[in-house]
């Protein structure tokens, strides 16, 4: 398979994908008895409340609300919230990238921390190689629910970081951005700790299995330095399976984001879906589950791709 | 394969036996002691005691220990008007001690149940599409794939959502083991999957079938066997990763409701910014969490080498 059939196929599954996702969260947010008006505390008559699903659209029947909302879809229209009564594009497209940013950084950040320790402790065996071995097998104990409150409390008892929240408010150009890289290591931290850890612990097992193989020996035997041959040899050779490691994590960055975003109330994708839930706002509901599909395949998709591009035997294992 | 079951008997006991070994009642409350921090343990020819608290200044929640009294551990006699909080007490009043050991039932239960589902439904899915191959393994495999990709959290969230919020503590257990069943499995299946396919090649399997063995006896008494290590820290893998589902959905309010004490529950009592700075010790259940899920990576570390295992956890 070329490398362009490959990149074309795969991003018509991730469409495909991301489509059905979003329709399994509407048809699941549909499913789920009461709706918008049948909050508690919010006594309406029954005219009132005819009125209020006929302007949502939930009195038609399922495959007609479907259709519409398909149909909107196109013109990335999905919908009005009921519980900020505005459209939930508007709601949805800024949490969407608040979540984007989160992840992101955290995927920086795993990467720059976890990769060259893992090459260094699976290249290694000193005392050194031992500590860190072994602060990454307790970092990975320590799943995001647990990094985000230890992270918080961390910034409430010593003041250093803002414990909660992306921005103060009220600023505007540089000190906007400044006081948003402020709020920035707390959950960035707690997202990208576990990550670091897992990814260093692969990266050190790919590592230290490269150093086994025959054309490490061979280069040593032709006269290369130590670091030279595993600069050089061993560790491109060691990328292949940590390449690939990073398809299936854009799924634990989500989860992940998830939880971080309500322990330190990061508005994003995750307390907003928690929220539409809570109001049993359908549309908001499913257009969080339509942005959170379309992120998570085009981060699948490009992790594949890349992966594919560096490592070309993932083609031949495709096409078999 | 021993140290997976030494783990999951240790869970299991603590399970059963938590609560048992609880100083306190989950529901005791000492008004007295709201907040109240943990106590010096004492060592000396009489044994272990504490000196009692006492509430200096209640608009401070201040409390200050009285040397001149002194009180036995609570398991040798309870003292009702000296309550002994060795891990302190919560806003409530409760001993973080005693909830912790009171939660170990709901949420280590609650894992343990949904851990044996999950690999009854792997293992058996993993040597149907293993064993029977060309369609069905695709079906199942390519399943399988599109809910690994899922993430874990918002499928759960979203499928706990589709429910009635309000359900009886039975039922919360039952849907709660379903959806974390539904998104388990894949992973269980895929391993068993490829151990059959490795498996089924063999002379052993050849001869059996030769014999004329049914499929079913070929599965679970020629092909089974061969995956019960795999299956053993699966399961090792799987306990903690539903310890912290259900930690993280009854924090956001959709497991265990608040009347339950569970890890979770209590996580969020103490997850407020003022909550724990002024009484670190009610996160004492992130530390619990923390342990089980340590234990169980420093026990099998040697043994795994499944990358996407790590990755679960983390998610």
């Amino acid at each position: 398979m070329s490398l362009t059939r490959f990149v074309v196929r795969r991003a018509a599954g991730g469409l495909l994908f991301a489509l059905a996702v979003a329709s399994l969260t509407l048809l699941l947010a549909r499913l789920a008895p009461g709706d918008a008006t049948t909050q508690d505390g919010l006594e309406l008559s029954a005219a009132q409340r005819a009125a209020l699903r006929a302007d949502l659209g939930l009195d038609q029947p399922l495959l007609t609300q479907y259709g519409r909302w398909l149909a909107g879809l196109t013109r990335l229209d999905l919908g009005r919230s009921s519980y900020f009564s505005r459209p939930v594009a508007d709601v949805v497209g800024q949490r969407a990238v608040n979540t984007a940013v989160l992840a992101l950084a955290a995927l920086v950040v795993a990467t720059l921390i976890g990769i060259p320790l893992g090459r260094f402790t699976g290249a290694h065996h000193g005392a050194l190689a031992n500590v860190v071995r072994g602060a990454s097998i307790a970092v990975l104990s320590v799943p995001p629910l647990l990094s985000a409150l230890l992270l918080v409390f961390v910034a409430a008892e010593t003041g250093w970081f803002p414990v909660g929240g992306m921005t103060s408010g009220g600023l505007t150009g540089a000190a906007w951005l400044a006081d948003l890289v402020r709020h920035l290591p707390v959950p960035v931290l707690a997202l990208a700790l576990p990550l670091a850890a897992t990814l260093e612990r692969v990266q050190s097992r790919a590592m230290a299995e490269a150093i086994g193989r025959p054309f490490v020996d061979a280069s040593r035997a032709r006269g290369l330095t130590r670091e030279r041959t595993l600069r050089v040899h061993a560790w491109p050779a060691s990328l292949a399976p940590v390449l690939g490691l990073y398809g299936v994590l854009v799924g634990a960055l989500f989860s992940g984001s998830f939880v971080v975003e309500l322990v330190t109330a990061w508005p994003g994708l995750g307390r907003l879906l928690v929220d539409g839930l809570r109001a049993r706002d359908v549309w908001l509901v499913a257009g969080c589950g339509a942005a959170g599909a379309v992120w998570l395949a085009i981060g699948t998709t490009l992790a594949d791709v890349l992966h594919a591009t560096l490592d070309p035997r993932v083609l031949e294992r495709r096409s078999r | 394969m021993r140290r997976p079951l030494v783990l999951l008997a240790l869970l299991a006991s603590l399970a059963l036996a938590g609560p048992l070994l609880a100083p306190y009642g989950a529901s005791e409350r000492f008004g007295d002691h709201l907040h109240a921090p943990p106590m010096r343990v004492h060592l000396d020819g009489g044994g272990l005691y504490v000196h009692p608290l006492a509430l200096v200044d209640r608009l401070e929640q201040r409390f200050a220990a009285d040397p001149a009294r002194r009180v036995g551990l609570p398991w040798a006699g309870r003292d009702a008007g000296a309550p002994v909080f060795l891990l302190g007490a919560d806003a409530m009043g409760h001993d973080v001690l005693s909830g912790l050991l009171h939660g170990a039932r709901a949420s280590l239960g609650l894992a343990l149940v949904a851990t044996a589902g999950t690999l009854l439904v792997g293992a058996l899915l993993g040597l149907w599409a293993g064993y029977a191959g060309g369609l069905i393994d695709r079906g199942v495999m390519t399943a399988g794939d599109l809910l690994m990709v899922l993430p874990m959290l918002y499928v759960v969230v979203a499928l706990r959502a589709a429910l009635p919020l309000v359900l009886s503590l039975g039922t919360i257990v039952l849907v709660l083991s379903v959806i974390f069943v539904m998104l388990g499995w894949p992973r269980v299946a895929r391993g068993v999957r490829a151990i059959v396919r490795a498996e089924a090649d063999r002379d052993h399997v050849t001869a059996a079938v030769a014999l004329g063995a049914s499929r079913w006896r070929v599965m679970t008494r020629h092909l089974l066997p061969a995956c019960l290590g795999y299956l053993a820290v699966q399961t090792a893998l799987l306990v903690p990763t539903f310890v912290l589902a259900e930690a993280t959905l009854s924090f956001i309010g959709l497991g265990f409701p608040a009347g339950v004490t569970s890890w979770g529950t209590a996580l969020t009592e103490a997850s407020s910014v003022s909550a724990m700075t002024r009484a670190p010790w009610t996160l004492a259940p992130a530390a619990a969490i923390f342990l089980v899920v340590l234990v169980t990576n420093v026990l099998l570390e040697p043994s795994r080498h499944d990358p996407a295992a790590d990755v679960a956890r983390t998610g």
